[in-house]
């Protein structure tokens, strides 16, 4: 190592300098420096980012999901040949089973709404899932009780991210700063 | 045998003096990366 450095042309003071580094240990540190900044950004940055961006609502169960199957082997009826015809929905229950129909008929805003999303942790398609319960304002979110909270955070699937973010605090300056 | 039982023994002994560098190293650049984060969360970044 010593001889290299001597062949690059460096000053003695130099190469005392680079001769007392560890290099090994230097490379493993810098090699787990940044290792654990990436961990930190995973952790903290990326997965919450993820976990907001893949929260998709929960497909609403249909009532009379089942097609009965032919009752006591009774006789066919008219047209029911055997052969498998696609199943004929009517709007209404297609309007129910498609998530986006239903976020689109569920979230039209009323006449006072804020931008839900200026709280940090709320995305856009959370704000579509808080509009289909009905929060449109910061003053409804600042008024939620643990019990709410609770609630919420089950209905909506989102673990401790009320918490976790202060939706309640943030909707209070929000609310407090309009 | 014995010079592979040395060699095992030579790897133990360098991966014990890396592994405290390494641990400190990974914690530092966790706090860093934590450090970062919130600094950027106090900013008003989501």
């Amino acid at each position: 190592m010593i001889q290299s450095f001597v062949a690059a042309g460096l000053s003695p003071e130099v190469i005392f300098l680079l001769d007392g580094i560890d290099w090994l240990k230097y490379l493993v540190a810098l090699f787990f420096f940044f290792l654990g900044l990436f961990a930190g950004w995973w952790q903290w940055h990326y997965q919450p980012l993820l976990a907001q961006l893949q929260e998709v609502p929960e497909p609403v169960a249909r009532g009379h999901s089942e097609k009965p199957d032919s009752e006591g082997g009774g006789p066919p009826a008219v047209g029911d040949s055997g052969a498998s015809l696609p199943a004929v929905r009517s709007d209404a229950e297609a309007a129910v089973e498609d998530p986006l129909a239903e976020a689109l008929a569920d979230s039209s805003t009323p006449e006072e709404s804020d931008d839900l999303r200026l709280i940090r942790g709320i995305g856009a398609a959370l704000e579509v899932r808080l509009n289909q319960q009905g929060v449109y304002r910061f003053s409804q979110i600042a008024n939620w009780d643990p019990a709410e909270i609770a609630n919420m955070s089950e209905k909506l699937h989102l673990g401790q991210q009320i918490e976790r973010f202060s939706w309640v605090e943030q909707a209070k300056s929000l609310q407090n700063s309009d | 045998m014995i010079g592979e039982a040395a060699s095992y023994y030579y790897l133990w002994v360098a991966l014990r003096a890396l592994l405290p560098v390494a641990l400190g190293a990974f914690l530092a650049g966790l706090v860093l990366a934590w450090v970062i984060w919130s600094l950027g969360r106090g900013r008003g970044g989501k």
